[in-house]
């Protein structure tokens, strides 16, 4: 696969904006320094979305400064004859290496090897399960109040495992109680990860134009390798679609790009694509390349979300063109309509809802949600607007609980769109609207952090309390505290 | 094959396409598996889609041409959402397979196929994401499964995506019209559309109410597929629609007396009114959509327990009024 085939082998051809690497290299001379801050150099925690160079970046830094990198990986606990002798249990084992690592050096079998050392925890230990958690937050914490000498930091990789583009699932950030999700705060326990000894690195999805300059850098390569291959090159078009794609991912990007040289796009250059500079795809070349990286990389959230979010809200009818001019309309069947009813007739819409429904990326729910944060900018008024808001608040109501019945989510989701189509205006209004991606997830993630700390700082409130409920400290316990301090 | 044995294999499995190019529908996604094939090297993959598509029959297809018959039952491991996958055996079983050795043809890759993945715990997945790398140049994985936004953003990562899409009603006719005649089965026309709307684009649920009508009632026809099927006839239904459109509540609720003292479960009642509903072109937009509304209520209400006759008339009732100027009930 190219993507480790072609990874950089040298910290300068890293794709991370060369701030960040400075940042780590920064925190690892310290950290192996003789001053006395390298006792604050203890535990370094890289964040990110997932393909950024996190784990890359590392290694070839640790490799430049010549310091031997010890990994962890969760082995198969195979049995042994009587595990109870022999065998260490999963939640010790995290310990256990760190101590053995911490302490006893590799054997050296030549006197220029370093003896720096960094471990490096990527294959993190279970810390979903409520023991292993704890016994791996008691080794991590013990490491950090440990003050011996010569340093051997822990550089811990924790990517974001949300779903792209959202930033989270909809029904996953509903329940407060899910601690399903791994991230900093479950690997690291709060008091080291916010304390002295502990640094947060995070790391930003790739620049486009990193992105760019390495995928063209990178053919230039394969080129190079396979001089009779017959290799096509990628068109420079169908390269930006790719990076579009990818939002930020370089793993991600690179093994699109893989997929799509070996299958030839449609606009590739053949000649073995030594130019760079090629004409523009013609249009319906264009569309071909753009079906194909489609059904090739379409991630699930991303560019085909906000299409047919469009889609729905431009509100496309029968008997309008597509400059939205009123023209004749073609001979469909007129269904009867009860007199009383017959203001609410519409021309038939562009948009079938069922087929819609099959090939929308993400569960109802989100796709929901999108729609509430963007339909309220294409309504033209207040009683139109409302009629959508009502319509999702129904489907609120209704599917709270029976995420499982798909029949039901099916005629949810069909009545809320249809019902959304009739109230839009057609043909729509274009006043710039752009569609965004909800304020909920950021609210929301606020939200946890307050309550996290808040729960980190509720020492008082179990004393009034005799137990810890959240709720009750935000709902009356902090408002009235406030109130007495202001009296005071 | 003996024609002589009694007890015949599903033929699910005995029509599964072995090979890519027999593959139906999803043009684009198997054109592209074809170049895989032929390369060689074939990523990490996530195929997502909704089920009785083609998903795993796609890879096996797939492991089939990389690997050929011989080395394909030692060099491709499948585990089921049945199968325990707990993060043990991520842990042991998966590492082990990958770390096995076996003769592969040259640039060829072992496989592992995890079935419903999305129904890994993401502790589990997470286990995964690191032996995936590891192994990388030795194994490759297949996720199937049918929202890709379950699986982990890391895995993700790692994968190409590629999205099966819900089969077409002619590609459902084409594959049940080639294994019709295969087996000698008599099937009317009607019977065809029978199957494909009793299957809403899952090709397996076609080829086994095929199967089933055809051994239990020989000719298969709508009214013997619909009496396999256990579902309400749509043609009964959409009478029954078209009462309530009328407001003539007398004739709807007779016609639901009548599909409901053939036995029919509420559930199924109310599930194929509302196919029947999105579907039927007698009905204008906004009346339509508000059908769709009463239905759901409906839906959910027979999902909290109450699956009664009451329930079903009333909708009917309510859909009966809807056609009623409102002028009427005011006193």
């Amino acid at each position: 696969m190219w993507s480790e085939f072609y990874a950089p082998s040298k910290v300068s051809e890293l794709a991370v904006h060369s701030r960040k690497v400075g940042d780590l290299r920064h925190w690892l001379e310290e950290s192996f320094s003789d001053t006395k801050l390298s006792k604050y150099r203890k535990l370094l925690v890289l964040t990110g979305t997932a393909g950024c160079g996190k784990s890359t970046a590392v290694k070839l830094l640790a490799k430049e400064m010549n310091v031997d990198v010890i990994e962890y990986l969760n082995e198969s606990t195979y049995k042994y004859s009587n595990e109870d002798e022999y065998g260490e249990s999963t939640s010790k084992r995290f310990s256990n290496f760190l101590g053995k690592s911490a302490t006893y050096k590799p054997l050296s079998f030549d006197n220029e090897r370093s003896n720096k050392q960094l471990i490096l925890v990527e294959d993190l230990p279970n810390v979903l399960e409520y023991t292993t958690r704890e016994a791996s937050h008691d080794a991590l914490r013990g490491h950090c109040l440990d003050g011996r000498t010569p340093n051997v930091p822990i550089v811990i990789i924790v990517s974001d495992s949300g779903v792209r583009g959202t930033g989270g699932n909809a029904d996953e950030m509903v329940q407060t109680t899910n601690r399903d999700v791994v991230d900093a705060r479950t690997v690291v326990p709060r008091d080291i990860l916010d304390g002295p000894f502990c640094t947060t690195i995070h790391f930003n999805p790739i620049a486009r134009t990193f992105l760019k300059k390495h995928l063209n850098a990178l053919l230039d390569r394969h080129r190079d390798d396979n001089p009779y291959g017959s290799f096509k090159r990628p068109h420079d078009e169908a390269i930006d679609v790719i990076i579009d794609t990818a939002s930020g991912d370089i793993r991600s990007a690179i093994n699109t790009l893989q997929l799509a040289s070996q299958m030839a796009l449609p606009g590739s250059l053949s000649t073995g694509g030594h130019k760079r500079k090629a004409k523009p795809l013609s249009k319906s070349t264009r569309v071909d390349m753009e079906k194909t990286l489609d059904v090739l990389a379409r991630r699930e959230v991303s560019l085909n979300l906000f299409h047919s979010l469009a889609k729905v809200l431009r509100n496309k009818r029968h008997g309008f063109d597509d400059e939205d001019k009123v023209c004749s309309c073609e001979d469909l069947p007129h269904v009867s309509l009860p007199e009383h009813l017959e203001y609410k007739r519409r021309a038939p819409s562009h948009v079938h809802p069922t087929r819609l429904y099959e090939d929308i990326p993400v569960d109802v729910e989100t796709y929901l949600l999108f729609l509430s944060h963007n339909y309220p900018a294409f309504n033209q008024d207040c009683d139109d607007a409302a009629v959508v808001a009502d319509a999702l608040s129904w489907s609120d109501s209704t599917s709270i609980g029976y995420n499982d019945s798909k029949q039901l989510s099916a005629s949810v989701f069909e009545y809320v769109i249809r019902k959304t189509l009739h109230a839009l205006p057609c043909p729509s209004i274009k006043r710039g609207q752009k569609i965004r991606k909800p304020a909920f997830f950021f609210a929301e993630k606020e939200r946890r952090n307050g309550i996290e700390s808040i729960k980190q700082n509720s020492r008082l409130a179990v004393t009034i309390h005799g137990q810890v409920d959240t709720n009750a400290i935000i709902v009356d316990t902090l408002p009235m505290l406030s109130r007495i301090w202001e009296r005071e | 094959m003996s024609k002589s044995a009694n007890y015949e294999v599903p033929w699910v499995e005995k029509y599964r396409p072995r090979v890519l190019s027999d593959i139906v529908g999803n043009q684009d996604t198997v054109k592209r598996l074809e170049v895989i094939a032929q390369d060689g090297n074939m990523p990490h993959m996530i195929m997502s889609g909704t089920p009785g598509i083609g998903k795993t029959t796609a890879v096996l297809a797939l492991a089939h041409t990389l690997l050929g018959p011989d080395v394909f039952k030692e060099a491709v491991l499948e585990l089921n959402a049945s199968d325990e996958r707990g993060i043990d055996v991520v842990r042991n079983r998966i590492k082990s397979f990958a770390q096995k050795k076996i003769a592969l043809p040259p640039g060829r890759h072992k496989i592992v196929i995890l079935d419903e993945a999305d129904s890994m715990t993401s502790g589990a997945q997470q286990a995964l994401r690191r032996t995936m790398e590891i192994y990388s140049n030795t194994t490759r994985f297949a996720f199937a499964c049918n929202q890709s936004n379950k699986i982990i953003e890391p895995i993700q990562s790692r994968c190409a995506i590629l999205r099966f899409s819900k089969l077409r009603d002619i590609e459902l006719l084409q594959r049940l019209r080639q294994i019709a005649e295969k087996e000698n089965a008599d099937v009317t026309d009607e019977g065809y559309e029978a199957l494909i709307f009793t299957s809403e684009g899952d090709m397996r649920q076609a080829v086994n109410n095929l199967q089933s009508t055809h051994t239990g009632l020989g000719l298969v026809t709508p009214d013997a597929v619909f009496k396999v099927c256990d579902q309400p006839h749509p043609l009964l239904v959409q009478n029954l629609l078209e009462s309530c459109h009328k407001a003539d509540i007398e004739d709807a609720l007779s016609k639901l007396d009548e599909l409901w003292t053939h036995g029919y479960a509420a559930i199924d009642i109310i599930q194929t009114l509302f196919r029947v509903a999105r579907n039927t072109q007698s009905l204008e937009e906004s009346l339509k959509l508000e059908y769709i509304k009463e239905i759901g209520w409906t839906h959910m209400r027979i999902l909290e327990g109450v699956a009664t006759i009451v329930q079903l008339s009333g909708l009917v009732a309510r859909l009966c009024k809807m056609s009623i100027d409102p002028k009427v009930f005011k006193v």
